[in-house]
């Protein structure tokens, strides 16, 4: 009876001890992944122009694409949700090296000019391809010519993806 | 020379009333009572496309309150495109005596760009003379932008009488934000025309303003030619908010009293083939 107790706490003990020592292993695993995880994330400073035109309008929502030249040239859209004091909205690079960055906009108008100059800040929302991961923030500047609704962003942000 | 100042003041008083309408910008069903909105579309106009907003607000004086109006609000749905339109592309200012004094002396539009012009229309107002003669005055109406400051776009409002008095007058009102479901609120401040509380009382009866007439003409550059066009007026989303466009007034008075007024103006159809005539 006594015998057959001690067994069973041996039993328990392996089991015990082999457990930690997979948890320990699996433990370890994780930890020397991480950082090679956070090392493959890469860092750019963004710094562009994206020169747009009107496509469409809905409302006060306006509607625009064309091409962007800086640090990820290739063609852009944006949508902008106007009202008086502010225009927020998104804009999307889609660099000709690939991928799609999704920015947020929150811009301030200065005038009411009919080329009016704005300064802002911008958020990456999210992307696709080798972005998709993205994230950051920056500033963003430029014009708007509200008789053709012609639109130059200067965005500069700090990303890693 | 008294009775100069006297007839004066009259016409000021009378272009009170009509700065007081210009304000609103212009159909839907009105709140029964002493004041009544109504706000409608081009007869053409089509969700997708610019149309002018025909604002029609109507004040029964009998029932409402003997004391000066001294603010009119407009707030407009935050669905419609003001800002996304073709308007108001230049900046009207004066001086802010102009506004303390009401009673100004300019031309038309003061000296302004007709590119501020934003919306026209008219005023009726009646006019009670001290000795109980009352007046039934008439006058024009024009809404101008004015600069973008603290997060607002300002206002000029000339309003001209037209019969049987002229005058000027000159009114400072705003643009800004309204908390949903609107999305902007137009305010024009009307003081008292200094002097003329003792020679009449002016009452507003009927105000129309059309922002984004069709009879406003802007002009451009266009290879060393000035050319005139017509500006887009307010921008139509291609979809209708629920149960329509919701509009709203208030009147503010100088007892401190106020009136409020709300329309719901329904939807025009979908954009057919090409944009209508705007």
């Amino acid at each position: 009876m006594q015998r057959q107790s001690l067994r069973r706490r041996g039993v328990f003990v392996v089991v015990a001890v082999m457990a930690a020592m997979l948890l320990a292993l699996w433990a370890g695993g994780v930890s020397t992944a991480a950082p090679s995880a956070h090392a493959a994330r890469h860092t750019l400073k963004l710094s562009g122009t994206a020169y747009m035109h009107l496509t469409r309008k809905n409302g006060n929502v306006i509607y625009e694409k064309g091409t962007a030249t800086g640090t990820l040239p290739g063609t852009v859209t944006a949508r902008f949700v106007t009202s008086i004091a502010k225009v927020t909205g998104t804009v999307t690079f889609r660099p000709y090296s690939g991928g799609s960055l999704t920015l947020s906009a929150i811009a301030y108008p200065s005038s009411a000019a009919t080329v009016t100059k704005f300064t802002g800040n911008v958020a990456v929302r999210k992307g696709t391809g080798r972005f998709r991961h993205a994230l950051g923030s920056g500033t963003c500047s430029g014009t708007a010519n509200r008789r053709t609704w012609a639109v130059t962003v200067h965005a500069k942000a700090r990303i890693t993806y | 020379m008294r009775s100069s100042s006297r007839h004066r003041g009259v016409r000021a008083a009378l272009v009170m009333l009509c700065a007081a309408g210009a304000l609103v910008a212009a159909g839907g069903a009105a709140t029964a009572g002493p004041v009544r909105l109504t706000v409608g579309f081009d007869r053409d106009a089509a969700l997708g496309a610019a149309t002018a907003m025909n604002v029609d607000l109507q004040l029964d004086p009998r029932r409402l309150s003997r004391a000066p109006l001294t603010e009119l609000r407009f707030a407009y749905p935050r669905q419609l495109g003001v800002v996304s339109s073709g308007l108001g592309l230049a900046t009207c200012t004066r001086p802010a005596a102009d506004f303390v004094k009401v009673l100004i002396a300019a031309t038309r539009l003061g000296g302004c760009s007709p590119n501020a012009v934003m919306g026209l229309g008219s005023a009726l107002a009646l006019v009670r003379l001290s000795n109980g003669q009352v007046i039934r005055e008439y006058a024009a109406v024009t809404v101008l932008s004015g600069a973008l400051a603290h997060g607002r776009l300002g206002l000029v409002v000339y309003v001209d009488g037209q019969h049987p008095f002229g005058a000027k007058l000159a009114f400072a009102g705003d643009v800004r934000g309204a908390p949903s479901p609107y999305g902007g609120q137009l305010t024009v401040r009307m003081p008292e025309v200094p002097g003329l509380e003792q020679l009449a009382t002016v009452s507003l009866v009927d105000m129309r303003i059309s922002i984004g007439s069709h009879a406003i003409r802007y002009y451009e550059w266009h290879r060393r030619r000035r050319v005139a066009y017509h500006p887009d007026g307010v921008e139509l989303p291609t979809s209708c908010p629920p149960h329509g466009f919701r509009f709203r007034a208030q009147i503010g008075f100088a007892d401190g009293s106020h009136r409020v007024a709300t329309t719901t103006t329904p939807c025009p159809s979908p954009l057919a083939a090409p944009a209508s005539g705007r």
